[in-house]
């Protein structure tokens, strides 16, 4: 590609210099053409005066004039019409010899010929042809006069000269007469002749130098199109490839799988960000690439840029250090995509290049104008640094520093130059300075329009709660009522979508083009509908545009969001204006794609559950996915961690029997109150373990409760109770075996003083209501046999600590 | 502060001895455990101004011989714990001058911590760690809840209203989480109980419940509850809230 772009660059200058040169040379030859014709032209008009007045008769010169100027006329048209000169020489060779043999046997215009046949000769700049003519003509008089002698003699007065005599008297003057002709002519024919020749190579050369000009620019126009196209192309594959990846991340439970999804997550990000540099660079070579300033915060830039690159430096044990001036303005006016861009790839630049040590990032602004503030920002590493000699090389489009030492560092070499032209895009200039094995520190000053001067504060302090906060938890939600359209023409990327959303239980409804998705939104309510942008035939705006056009559109203002792989700064603008009610890039990010779900499905549909820990998730037990009521993965979210879910499922098991049989004697009784109140503890504890379709049925009955509504309780609750009964036993069957091979184990039996010891401690601690202190001491208890005669009462007292029932606990251990 | 810390010389695989410790430490004393034995105390050969001794057989003759001179030597306090000829032996055994109190068996943790508080500093804040009262009788719930807020908060279990009532007659609490449906005495019924009472008259109250419906946040709100939270929220996001709820309570 770079060689191409440097032909094409050579060219188009050689060929501007040559004009410039060259119409010097131009000019000046017809500039003597023009003194040249001024000098012959009273020549040949004195020349056809003079055969006029002498002797010959006036209708034969005006004849050979005209002839003259009828073969100047074919001579030219054969020149412009035909190239092959030999052809025309000799055609116009026979021409001339035809005119001089005419005149001199009409013997007219003897004296004419001295002008006309080296003037002829000019015309074919051909010193060859002009010598042969000119020796013709020559041989041809003299022939002629021998002819003519005899008659002459007669014509004339005078009979004493005699034939020889006239002819000699004749053919002397015109020799010499002839041959300071000839030479004369031949000395402007040399002239002309050079001067002609370079005219014409000139003219050839330009029109060579013209086609590969615009070869070469198509060429580089079809590579232009080319990246564009593919890199296109290769997103849509790479989406499906991270889209599945993601899912195996999320499904799979074998940590050597996870930890090859792990690196095909790595590997395609990079590729995805090798083809967006690549899309970059070939948009500033076509000149397409547009800044386009928006209203931006500045701190949730740095702040997108930190959480961007925090996690690269930390994988390779860098320190990042953020510097940030915190009276820098909050609301500013520019391309914060590109400056963003800008910043990551110095980061990652410098992040590449560091084995240990820190990156730094340092951003100062002063006050440049009324609304100007001058950023000055740098990316300062601890890395290998840059050779002076290679400096140079740095913004080349292409070069990779330091070839040797680095070959095992990936990049296309374009990250500098992208950054360097984005910068010159911006009236900013990438600087480096560099010191090689100690580290390099690339910094720019940028000018931002300031909407409004209130300082953004400090932003490493909030940025450390951000992140602090970001571990704790990460939210997610459920939306099983929700129900949402997803339109694309490539399958895998419907796929991709519904396989991200599994967990939310969201309803997903595809369609493979926008007529199918118009014909789906006739049929069915949605809550959102996702829209590609590129598909064939009827591409997202248009269908946008239908879409608007739907009745049901309008009842209920359906979010529309467009799924598009170009999403360029100003972007957003085209889809709002599309009547879109946002975008969403592809390659989807589960995320960003959850976010929006969050942002824009009506808030009523929305459970908000906590993200499991990923850990957690792995370790949750397979039996507990064999259990058909529960959703483990929701119970997880809803319980916080894995113990408490694991002792709430235990809790929920060892309670089932007696609440089963309080909710039976209470349905049985019609005591509509109190069976109201346990349903409603049943819809609580059934959605903390996850089991949502018993926690949903219990709910209806607890409203239908609420509103006494006795013959839907009548219908509902024996199904409840079943559901409830058969979940519980599912759940204990798991639990007791665990309890029975504990009990085969050789376990010392415990000492009666211990034992009383124990108790009595429990007895203190439940008089400060320590809980976790009893649970202590029961579960040190559980290292040792108790005896027979002990084993009802610890029974009982495992059961009131269970219970969280103080005055039992107190009363079993008394 | 300094007085906060306390030595105990115990077993610390003894159930009292490590209840005990637990107990202190709610009650936010640091205690450093020493084994009654004299190799063990080659780490400490000064003691904590406050020693309290467990008793047992392992504190013989020749152990309180070198025990008394430390305790001399450092001039520290002691608190002895044991049975009735536990106590008497101690006396003897124990330079007495130094014994500033004796518990008897079972220890009543409240009274221990009682003194304590006197003989360390009265105006000294004890519990750094706010302490909350979760009320649900459904109790799967509970520890549920127990469990989301312990790494944060001491956190006091009742099962129902009236036990609710019960223990804040001998705990104070800085929060109370009240479920709102529950048989006998309901929510707004606890509510209306814990304001007629002098001590717990200021107590915050959040409800914890998953009723949603309007008349029960309307009369939640009617109450002054501090705030309404759904048990439905993530267990990230309920703790988070109840942050936020002691927050703001310290800025304003």
């Amino acid at each position: 590609m770079a060689e191409y772009k440097d032909k094409t660059e050579a060219m188009t200058k050689e060929y501007t210099d040559f004009i410039a040169e060259n119409r010097h040379k131009v000019n000046q030859l017809l500039n003597r053409v023009l003194w040249l014709s001024i000098l012959v032209g009273p020549a040949l008009a004195i020349g056809i005066l003079f055969g006029v007045f002498t002797d010959i008769s006036y209708a034969t010169c005006i004849l050979t004039s005209m002839m003259i100027l009828g073969m100047a006329n074919i001579h030219y048209l054969m020149v412009k019409n035909n190239p092959d000169s030999q052809v025309v020489t000799y055609f116009s060779l026979i021409f001339i010899e035809a005119i001089v043999v005419f005149m001199c046997v009409s013997h007219i215009g003897i004296y004419l010929t001295y002008f006309i046949v080296p003037l002829l000769s000019l015309l074919f700049c051909d010193r060859k042809v002009y010598i042969i003519t000119s020796v013709f003509c020559f041989v041809s008089m003299i022939l002629c006069n021998i002819l003519i002698a005899p008659f002459a003699v007669i014509q004339t007065a005078d009979p004493e000269m005699g034939a020889v005599g006239w002819f000699f008297s004749m053919t002397s003057g015109f020799v010499i007469e002839y041959t300071c002709m000839f030479l004369a002519g031949l000395a402007v024919n040399s002239l002309i002749n050079s001067h002609l020749k370079t005219v014409y190579n000139n003219i050839s050369e330009i029109q060579e130098q013209t086609e590969l000009k615009q070869e070469a620019e198509s060429a580089s126009r079809a590579k232009s199109s080319f990246l564009a196209n593919m890199s296109h192309e290769i997103r849509t594959p790479i989406n499906a490839v991270l889209g599945m990846n993601e899912m195996i991340l999320r499904e799979s439970k074998d940590e050597n799988i996870l930890t090859y999804s792990r690196n095909i997550r790595g590997a395609s990000r990079s590729l995805l960000g090798l083809i967006n540099d690549i899309l970059d660079f070939s948009k500033i070579e076509a000149g397409k690439l547009e800044i386009i300033p928006t209203e931006y915060a500045f701190s949730s830039m740095i702040n997108d840029i930190v959480n961007l690159n925090r996690p690269r430096m930390e994988d390779k044990g860098l320190e990042f250090v953020l510097d940030v001036d915190k009276s820098i303005p909050e609301k500013l006016f520019g391309d914060e995509i590109r400056i963003k861009q800008v910043i990551t790839n110095l980061l990652s630049n410098a992040a590449k290049y560091t084995d240990k040590g820190s990156v730094t990032l340092k951003i100062t602004g002063i006050k440049a104008g009324e609304d100007v503030v001058s950023l000055h920002m740098s990316v300062k590493d601890t890395g290998i640094g840059i050779k002076r000699e290679e400096m140079y090389k740095l913004f080349e489009a292409f070069e990779r520093l330091d070839e040797k030492r680095n070959r095992t560092v990936e990049g296309t070499g374009l990250g500098i130059a992208i950054t360097s032209q984005l910068l010159a895009y911006m009236d900013s200039q990438l600087q480096v300075e560099s010191e090689y094995g100690v580290g390099s520190e690339f910094y720019f000053d940028i000018n931002q329009h300031v909407l409004s001067w209130v300082p953004m504060g400090d932003i490493s302090q909030a940025l450390q709660m951000a992140a602090a906060e970001g571990e704790k938890y990460r939210e997610s939600f459920r939306a099983p009522d929700a129900r949402i359209l997803v339109v694309d023409d490539a399958v895998m990327n419907l796929s991709v979508i519904k396989g991200l959303l599994k967990n939310t239980q969201i309803q997903i409804d595809t369609a493979e083009s926008g007529f199918v998705c118009l014909e789906c939104m006739r049929e069915h309510d949605y809550d959102l509908v996702f829209l590609d942008h590129r598909m064939p035939r009827m591409d997202g705006i248009e269908t946008m545009k239908k879409i608007v056009g739907l009745p049901s559109y309008w009842n209920k203002k359906v979010p529309v969001i467009a799924l598009t792989a170009n999403a360029l700064s100003g972007a957003k603008e085209v889809y709002l204006n599309a009547g879109f009610t946002d975008y969403l890039a592809k390659p989807v990010d589960p995320v960003a794609l959850e976010n929006m779900l969050i942002t824009y499905l009506p808030p009523e549909k929305i459970t908000r559950v906590m993200e499991e820990k990923h850990d957690d998730a792995a370790n949750l037990p397979v039996w507990l996915y064999q259990i058909e009521q529960i959703d483990p993965e929701l119970g997880l979210a809803h319980c916080g961690n894995l113990q408490v879910y694991m002792d709430t499922l235990k809790d929920y098991a060892r309670k089932m029997p007696e609440g089963l049989e309080e909710i039976r004697r209470l349905f049985e009784i019609e005591e509509w109150r109190g069976y109201t109140i346990k349903v409603h503890a049943l819809k609580s504890t059934s959605a903390l373990i996850g089991a949502m379709q018993l926690s949903r049925t219990a709910e209806d009955m607890e409203n239908a409760g609420n509103t006494s509504n006795a013959d839907l309780i009548r219908r509902g609750t024996p199904l409840l109770l079943e559901n409830y009964e058969r979940l519980g036993q599912d759940l204990a069957a798991y639990f007791e075996e665990a309890e029975v091979d504990e009990e085969d184990d050789e376990r010392p039996e415990i000492g009666s003083s211990e034992l009383k010891e124990a108790l009595e401690a429990i007895n203190m601690m439940a008089d400060s209501f320590d809980y976790d202190g009893i649970k202590e001491v029961l579960d040190s208890l559980k290292g040792y046999k108790i005896p027979e005669e002990e084993k009802d009462r610890y029974t009982r007292l495992q059961e009131a600590v269970e219970d969280v029932d103080w005055e039992k606990i107190k009363e079993i251990v008394r | 502060m300094i007085l906060n810390n306390i030595m105990m010389i115990g077993n610390k695989n003894s159930f009292m001895v490590s209840s005990i410790l637990r107990g202190l430490e709610r009650y936010g004393y640091k205690i450093t455990c020493i084994e009654p034995r004299v190799e063990a105390f080659s780490m400490h050969t000064k003691l904590d101004k406050i020693c309290i001794v467990f008793m047992s057989e392992e504190i013989n003759h020749m152990f309180c011989t070198y025990f008394s001179g430390l305790v001399r030597k450092s001039e520290s306090s002691l608190i002895v714990i044991g049975e009735q000829r536990e106590l008497n032996e101690a006396r003897t055994m124990l330079p007495v001058l130094n014994i500033i109190h004796e518990v008897e068996r079972p220890v009543d943790m409240e009274k221990l911590c009682e003194f304590l508080n006197q003989a360390t500093s009265g105006d000294q804040k004890l519990f750094d760690r706010k302490r909350l009262l979760v009320v649900d009788d459904d109790t799967t719930m509970l520890k549920a809840i127990k469990n989301w807020l312990s790494d944060k908060y001491t956190v006091f279990m009742a099962n129902s209203g009236a036990q609710a009532i019960t223990m804040l007659a001998k705990e104070t609490v800085d929060l109370i989480l009240l479920d709102y449906e529950m048989p006998v005495a309901d929510g707004p019924a606890v509510m209306e109980m814990l304001s007629t009472m002098e001590e717990t008259r200021d107590i915050p109250v959040i409800f914890l419940t998953s009723k949603k419906d309007r008349d029960s946040v309307m009369k939640a709100v009617s109450l002054r509850a501090s705030m309404y939270l759904l048990k439905s929220l993530p267990p990230g996001e309920i703790v988070a809230k109840i942050d936020s709820f002691f927050e703001t309570q310290m800025k304003g």
